[in-house]
């Protein structure tokens, strides 16, 4: 075989070992982070969302929150836990709808026909993902404190398990969204995918603690993992952190992004069906 | 409308090339059975297409409920009579009208991206009859809507202490508020051409009624929230409906139920009147 | 590294659902060949080469590139070919040389070689100046030469290009096949491409099938294709009312043929048997209002071995390029006729 234009360059050297994982993971996630720059008119609505969430929220159920054994100081606190965990889900779940995307333009052979581990494909949107979530995470937290929201525990701690808490649920939502955008392949399936996260999202405490809930809520509400997930969010907001709220919260993230990402690989690797 | 009355094209017997006309005979149709059929199409297309009313259905009931287990204790608490339920009745109906609000403009706008217009616009249809079918079907949504939220609530034991003329003022109210949302979003098509910007008003639409007192007592809120809440006419306008199935009937809440959505609708209208005239000289 | 041919297919099936896209194809591609696939839309071209290049699972049979198995082996496959599929399926957010970077990194480029290989395709291919702009802002000639680059990044050995230059105008047409040309004349690179177009075929491959229905109707070089079919095709248009008569003159030279108008005849006697047709038809007292003579053609050898021509032939084959784009105005339709 005779090399191609450059006589004089080594025999095609990097063939026999093809692609590493970590070079094409970071490849992908900077593309997929490009993507904030080059198209801002997505990028200005994936901020828009998250501050009207806790602008709107918080204030139209700013009354309940003087309500007898409420346990934030106010709305505003008690939102904060909610849409940091709402708005980071979809950051991950939309990063399924950019895969759908580059699925119908066709954009996605190319990187199946490349020589690599396709997990490293995977891998690119989580990470993506991971720092995705950084924005939308610091608008509710900034919008949150000036407009009322108060810690009760110790600032640092409180942050970290909401941090904790908001990359759990991206990581979630990223691995629903991957998993549900190679199966179903097309944008017609975005509706149905935002709804059961939206759904998801709202059968959990949103506005009250569980104990206030009646009725079929609080029995989906009590085995909903996301009350589990916002319940961690919201540590620091309300009566202190306590570990019950920790671990809880760690033991539906940890498990369920392992679910999760398991079954986004599955769906790369039925593609070729 | 004033053009309602106007027939088409001066007849012309003979004219060639108007095949059209012979379908309807003669060159009498009049301008209200065009607006039927194009309001009667706009309602079909609709409904053919899911992803545009199923969650202008499914999200308010979704949050109705939602929102009525969780506060039905803290608003009985706070003071709240005649229960949850029929306090946000009224809040369900425009909320799922202001989800499909966008809906017949996003279908102009699809009309002047695939051609449809043009071909509206080089027949000889009566002007008005292009945007009365557009805002008509989104009349006929609105009362839809708010039959079809009304008997699902009833189900789950809410009630209009009005009675039945409470009941026809809320289907009216929300036809009117359809109207004026509907011409609003067909106005922007019109202007812009294009599907996703007026998509993208959706959710302006959508956080307008969070910053009212749709969802929540406006006595109890607090600070710069409660100014935004009790300035945002949504507020009036909700408030008055709720007066009707909460407390019963009253001249003053129906005069406001269908006085506030009427000046809307009528701004509405004119705007996209405006707009569609804009259309007519090629976008100039 | 393997003596076997570059690709070979056995047996090959696809099915979705009920529909048997690719229906038993066997074939083989030689070392330093192009080799066309030909048919129209939808007899199963793209079916094959998603198969052939580890995208979709064959439903039966075996296919071989380089050696490797399309399926158990589809990495060692992945590694040694370059794909230019239908579309340019390329992210028009990214420039030029951003995908050229992360082509590179897919194929786990050291990034020094990168650089200078991708300085190399974009000179290459004409787009030096636009490696800096967004994919976007190209034209669809632009599209094409740039996945070209992109599937040449790691030295493929094979080349596959589907429908490389469907919606091109015939400017670029003749710019793609001069580069495909010089690719396998200087390197010696193996080409698989798929094409509708039978001037295409005919001007670029050294070798062809003919696929149609998801079957291989013909296979071999253009030129032994044309020769087999042997003769010329007359066609003759004639009144309405002279129809059978003339189809039953017509017989009597030789087999009948499908042609777009008129009455068509496969001229067993050669050019020389033309006289005696006019004579015939002139006899019977049939007037003659076209004549027209053609030297067997690919789409001869489509339509011998179909039963029907290959669409859009006539217009593929009179203006050298795909039909031209119908009238876009609509405005005013329908107001006379």
């Amino acid at each position: 075989m005779t090399a191609v234009l450059q006589s004089d360059a080594p025999p095609i050297h990097w063939e026999a070992e093809g692609a590493k994982f970590a070079p094409v993971a970071l490849a992908i996630a900077k593309r997929n982070l490009a993507g904030i720059r080059r198209a801002p008119s997505v990028f200005i609505s994936s901020l828009l969302f998250p501050i009207m969430s806790i602008i709107t929220l918080a204030g139209a159920y700013s009354g309940v929150a003087t309500a007898p054994g409420f346990p934030a100081k106010s709305m505003a606190g008690w939102m904060l836990g909610f849409t940091a965990i709402q708005a980071s889900a979809m950051v991950g779940m939309t990063s399924g709808l950019g895969l759908i995307r580059d699925m119908e333009t066709r954009f996605y052979d190319r990187l199946l026909l490349a020589p690599i581990n396709r997990g490293s494909l995977i891998g690119g949107l989580y990470m993506a993902v991971a720092v995705r979530v950084l924005v939308p995470f610091t608008i509710t937290l900034v919008l949150a404190v000036v407009t009322g929201a108060v810690f009760t525990a110790a600032v640092v701690p409180s942050i970290l398990c909401l941090l904790f808490a908001a990359q759990g649920a991206a990581m979630l939502g990223a691995g629903y969204g991957i998993g549900m955008g190679l199966r179903l392949k097309t944008f017609a399936a975005a509706p149905i995918m935002f709804m059961t996260v939206f759904a998801l999202m709202f059968m959990s405490p949103v506005q009250v603690p569980l104990s206030f809930i009646s009725g079929w809520l609080h029995k989906v509400a009590t085995i909903n993992p996301v009350t589990r997930i916002t319940s961690m969010a919201r540590a620091g907001l309300t009566s202190g952190i306590t570990s019950a709220e920790v671990f809880q919260g760690i033991a539906v993230i940890v498990p369920g992004t392992i679910l999760l990402a398991w079954f986004a690989v599955r769906g790369m690797k039925k593609l070729d069906k | 409308m004033t053009a309602v009355s106007t027939s088409l094209v001066p007849g012309a017997p003979g004219t060639p090339g108007l095949t059209m006309a012979d379908n309807f005979g003669h060159y009498d149709i009049s301008a209200v059975r065009q607006s039927l059929m194009l309001a009667r199409r706009s309602v079909i297309s609709t409904l053919r297409q899911p992803p545009q009313f199923v969650p202008g259905l499914v999200f308010p009931l979704l949050l109705c409920a939602v929102n009525t287990a969780s506060l039905t204790k803290v608003f009985r608490q706070q003071g709240g009579t005649s229960g949850y339920l029929n306090f946000v009745m009224c809040s369900v109906i425009i909320q799922g009208v202001l989800f499909s609000a966008s809906s017949a403009g996003v279908d102009v706008a699809t009309d002047i991206q695939n051609g449809f217009l043009d071909r509206l616009i080089a027949s000889p249809l009566a002007r008005p009859a292009i945007l009365i079918g557009r805002i008509g079907g989104s009349a006929a949504l609105g009362i839809l809507q708010a039959t079809l939220f009304m008997g699902i609530l009833a189900l789950f034991g809410a009630r209009v202490s009005a009675g039945p003329a409470g009941i026809v003022v809320i289907c009216l109210a929300a036809m009117l508020l359809a109207v004026a949302l509907g011409a609003a979003s067909s106005a922007l098509a019109l202007r812009t051409g294009s599907a996703e910007a007026v998509q993208s008003f959706t959710p302006l639409f959508f956080t307008l009624i969070f910053l009212s007192s749709a969802f929540y007592p406006k006595d109890r809120m607090k600070g710069w929230y409660k100014q935004i809440v009790i300035h945002n006419p949504l507020s009036w306008f909700i408030e008055a409906m709720r007066e009707l199935v909460v407390k019963g009937w009253s001249w003053s809440a129906a005069g406001k139920a269908i006085g506030i959505p009427l000046i809307l609708a009528i701004t509405g209208i004119a705007f996209a009147g405006r707009m569609l005239a804009f259309r007519l000289r090629g976008g100039e | 590294m393997t003596e076997q041919p570059p690709v070979v297919a056995e047996g090959l099936i696809r099915h979705f659902g009920d529909v048997r896209a690719v229906d038993g194809v066997d074939l083989v591609v030689n070392e330093g060949e192009i080799f066309g696939f030909l048919g129209p839309n939808g007899a199963g071209k793209s079916t094959c080469v998603r198969m052939l290049t580890t995208l979709l699972r064959p439903t039966g049979g075996h296919a071989r590139v380089c050696g490797f198995d399309v399926l158990t082996h589809a990495k060692e496959v992945r590694k040694l070919i370059g794909v230019a599929l239908q579309d340019a399926a390329i992210d028009p957010m990214m420039t030029g040389n951003e995908l050229l970077d992360l082509q590179a990194v897919l194929h786990g480029i050291p990034k020094a070689v990168a650089h200078t290989r991708a300085a190399e395709l974009l000179e290459r291919v004409g787009l030096t100046a636009a490696g800096d702009r967004r994919v976007g802002t190209y034209s669809g000639g632009m599209r094409r030469r740039l996945d070209l680059a992109l599937s040449l990044v790691h030295q493929p050995r094979v080349l596959f290009l589907d429908e490389p230059t469907t919606g091109l105008d015939p400017m670029s047409r003749i710019n793609l096949w001069e580069e495909v040309r010089r690719l396998n004349t200087e390197f010696g690179t193996t080409v698989f491409l798929t094409t509708q177009y039978l001037e295409e075929a005919d001007q670029l491959c050294g070798r062809i099938a003919i696929i149609d229905k998801g079957k291989i109707v013909r296979e071999g070089a253009p030129g032994v294709l044309k020769h087999l079919v042997g003769s010329p095709t007359l066609i003759v248009d004639v009144a309405g009312n002279d129809l059978e008569a003339t189809k039953l003159i017509l017989k009597t030279f030789g087999e009948h043929r499908a042609v777009d108008h008129g009455v068509g005849v496969g001229l067993s006697g050669g050019a020389g048997a033309m006289a005696d047709v006019i004579r015939a038809l002139d006899e019977a007292g049939i007037t003659l209002q076209h004549l027209e003579l053609n030297a067997p053609s690919l789409d001869d050898v489509f339509a011998d071995a179909t039963g029907h021509r290959l669409e859009g032939a006539a217009a593929a084959a009179g203006a050298s390029g795909p039909p031209a784009k119908a009238g876009r105005q609509r405005r005013g339709a329908g107001a006379s006729k």
